[in-house]
């Protein structure tokens, strides 16, 4: 066993120093009384993808900044241009994330999108295109692929249940919006609605015990 | 239909809902208690054995998952697999984007290691389970010497181990808290570069401990905690002074309150020192650190810390936040709580196994994750295993610790996991192609 003699403990293994004061060891060594295998050091590296969508964005935002700076023009677009940057820069990382789960994926965006949509619009004179068309077609969408991504790979309803209704209650929104006149072409609104409350009878009427087992699980609050 | 692949699932318990939004850097949530043997592990052996031990643990087949407004539980068809020890210790279990078991083991010549996620149990839980490991180990190693029954290990009943005792021991308390926390002295130095933790165990006898503490007129564990103060001052600079060294020791409210629960159900104590107000020699330590256990450690002061933390769980406020925001929120509250602390100590114990299967161990260890430095204490006959995680570069608390044990005559044995990497040696040539050649060949 080696030994310490600033320290006066032995230490056990085939170390050349003392793990507490890095001094030289005296005595022999004793290779298999070591009680830890030594490892690689850790990659703590996050995936090369997030690296890389990053630096795209924040180049593309610089970028943006220097030519409005360099080419006259009216007014800061860039401004405008790096909000857009930036939600596309979100999705993106959204969509590594959840690259293993493509229904998640799915909700995540939707919710993800149609938010930063409306921002965008809102940041460049509402003009309303993101609640008139942005919205109810992002939720339909949505819902009519999980539908389908689901019945083509056989997932047991549990796994998405909670997420299409989740969808469905969200379709919801552009009746608040309808009756409150702030959408201005009803089409894809009305449509988005009527398909969402099919959706949610049908699902409570098929599935409810699953939906309530899955509701209690998933939104359980204490 | 569906009824039939009904999967169950459980929340988190009370002291278990912090640690998923609270687990990063070095500090995972994970900790490991290992059991060394007399012989070398036989790897199929311990894979039969952990999966026999795991039936019965059935709340710890399970898998972590998000729900809206906190993580739960889920029972899954996964099953652990041994194999030699290969990760970095205390390294991460629970992972976003796929479902793993939230505990692990693992073996090194004749050492069986199990970590595990705080969230799934405390260290008495898992210390149960790894001591069942061992003894469903041991019979299948040792079939003859241990025939006849000779090896039972008494088990609580699976529905008392899977009961949720925070909940069961709950009481909306309405005094506000008068103790106002101040800001501890906190560690200094250098994070180690790959955000991991070394682990430095020291071993020694109990007897001769014991015989140290009794000079003082004092148990074991209030000794060690004073020792563990009087390193920490070593290590203070003389401004660092004006703050107290507050050190908190997580206590086993099973030994208060009467629960047999595999799952989480400790508490925290603190107990401060303050040296620019006392006198700081070491029996002014032990004197402090004995008053603050003697007040601290009794059912009513500890109903009143539990309840507290539990009133976080049950307030409706938090209880609404999405799981997203809860985490930030959480961890953010974790640093604010963090500031008042310079470091833990946990003491498990005494461990105590069948008298048939004493004979083949040699000795239980326990270390835990930490972004600071702490120490675990735990004793299997005559060996004490003192095993200190850090996350720091170098070693100067434990060095201290080790040399106050050494000066009062205890023999310690040193194990340590890899320290700093020295830098292969490199003989200067005066060619430069030359030197390239030795620096890659001393690789």
């Amino acid at each position: 066993m080696r030994y310490c003699n600033s320290c006066k403990v032995t230490v056990t293994g085939d170390k050349k120093r003392c793990p507490l004061c890095r001094n030289l060891l005296s005595g022999t060594a004793e290779p298999d009384t070591d009680v830890f295998p030594t490892l690689p050091p850790p990659r703590y590296s996050r995936h090369l993808l997030y690296k890389l969508v990053t630096l795209t964005a924040i180049s593309a935002i610089v970028i943006c900044f220097a030519v409005n700076w360099m080419v006259p023009s009216q007014g800061w677009w860039a401004v405008f241009a790096s909000v857009g940057i930036l939600a596309a820069w979100l999705t993106t990382m959204v969509g590594i994330a959840k690259r293993r789960n493509i229904i998640k994926n799915i909700t995540w965006q939707m919710f993800l999108l149609s938010g930063l949509l409306v921002l965008l619009d809102f940041t460049y004179r509402w003009r309303g295109w993101s609640v008139d068309f942005v919205l109810p077609c992002l939720c339909l969408a949505s819902m009519a692929s999980v539908l389908a991504i689901s019945l083509a790979m056989h997932i047991p309803p549990r796994e998405y249940l909670i997420n299409l209704l989740l969808m469905a209650v969200y379709g919801l929104v552009p009746l608040i919006l309808l009756l409150t006149d702030v959408v201005r072409i009803i089409y894809p609104s009305v449509i988005c609605v009527a398909c969402s409350v099919i959706l949610v009878a049908g699902s409570l009427i098929f599935e409810g015990r699953n939906v309530r087992r899955e509701a209690r699980k998933k939104f359980h609050l204490r | 239909m569906p009824n039939s692949r009904q999967v169950g699932w459980s929340r988190l318990d009370n002291a278990a809902k912090i640690f998923p939004s609270t687990s990063e850097r070095s500090d995972t949530r994970v900790f490991r208690f290992s059991c060394q043997l007399t012989e070398p592990i036989v790897e199929d052996l311990l894979q039969q054995a952990v999966l026999s031990a795991a039936d019965s643990f059935p709340q710890y087949l399970v898998v972590m998952k998000r729900g809206i407004f906190w993580y739960y539980l889920e029972q899954t068809s996964l099953r652990p697999v041994v194999g030699e020890e290969r990760h970095r210790p205390c390294a991460p279990l629970y992972f976003a984007e796929r479902p793993s078991l939230l505990f692990r083991v693992s073996y090194y010549r004749r050492r069986i290691n199990l970590e595990i996620y705080h969230v799934l149990s405390d260290g008495t839980g898992a210390l149960e389970f790894l001591k069942t490991i061992v003894v469903r180990y041991l019979q299948l190693r040792y079939p003859e010497e241990l025939a006849g029954g000779k090896l039972v290990l008494r088990s609580a009943p699976v529905s008392e181990k899977n009961a949720d005792s925070f909940q069961k021991y709950y009481q909306k308390v309405r005094e506000r808290s008068q103790e106002k926390s101040r800001r501890a002295y906190h560690l200094r130095g250098e994070r180690r570069e790959e955000d991991d933790l070394q682990l430095i165990e020291g071993i020694a006898s109990v007897k001769q401990v014991l015989e140290a503490a009794h000079q003082y007129h004092t148990t074991l564990t209030i000794f060690l905690t004073a020792v563990y103060i009087q390193a920490i001052q070593q290590e203070m600079y003389l401004r660092d002074q004006k703050h107290p060294v507050v050190i908190r020791v997580p206590v086993n409210l099973r030994s208060y309150f009467p629960s047999e629960t595999a799952k989480n159900f400790f508490g925290m104590i603190e107990v401060a020192y303050d040296f620019s107000q006392s006198p700081g020699d070491f029996d002014d330590i032990i004197r402090v650190v004995d008053e603050t256990f003697k007040r601290e450690l009794k059912r009513e002061r500890l109903e009143i810390r539990m309840n507290r933390l539990a009133q976080l769980e049950h307030n409706p406020l938090i209880q609404l936040v999405p799981l997203p925001i809860k985490n930030v929120v959480l961890r953010m509250a974790r640093h604010i709580n963090d500031v008042g602390e310079t470091a833990v100590i946990s003491n498990i114990g005494r461990v105590t196994l069948p008298e048939a299967a004493c004979p083949y161990v040699e000795s239980f260890h326990v270390f835990a994750s930490t972004l600071k430095t702490q120490i675990c204490l735990c004793s299997f006959g005559d060996r004490l295993q003192m095993g200190f995680a850090s996350a720091f570069e170098t070693p100067g608390l434990q060095r201290n610790f080790f040399r106050l044990l050494t000066e009062k005559g205890i023999l310690v044995q040193i194990n340590a996991t890899d320290t700093l990497q020295e830098p292969a040696p490199q003989t200067q040539h005066k060619g430069g192609k030359k030197s390239c050649g030795t620096a890659t060949a001393a690789k």
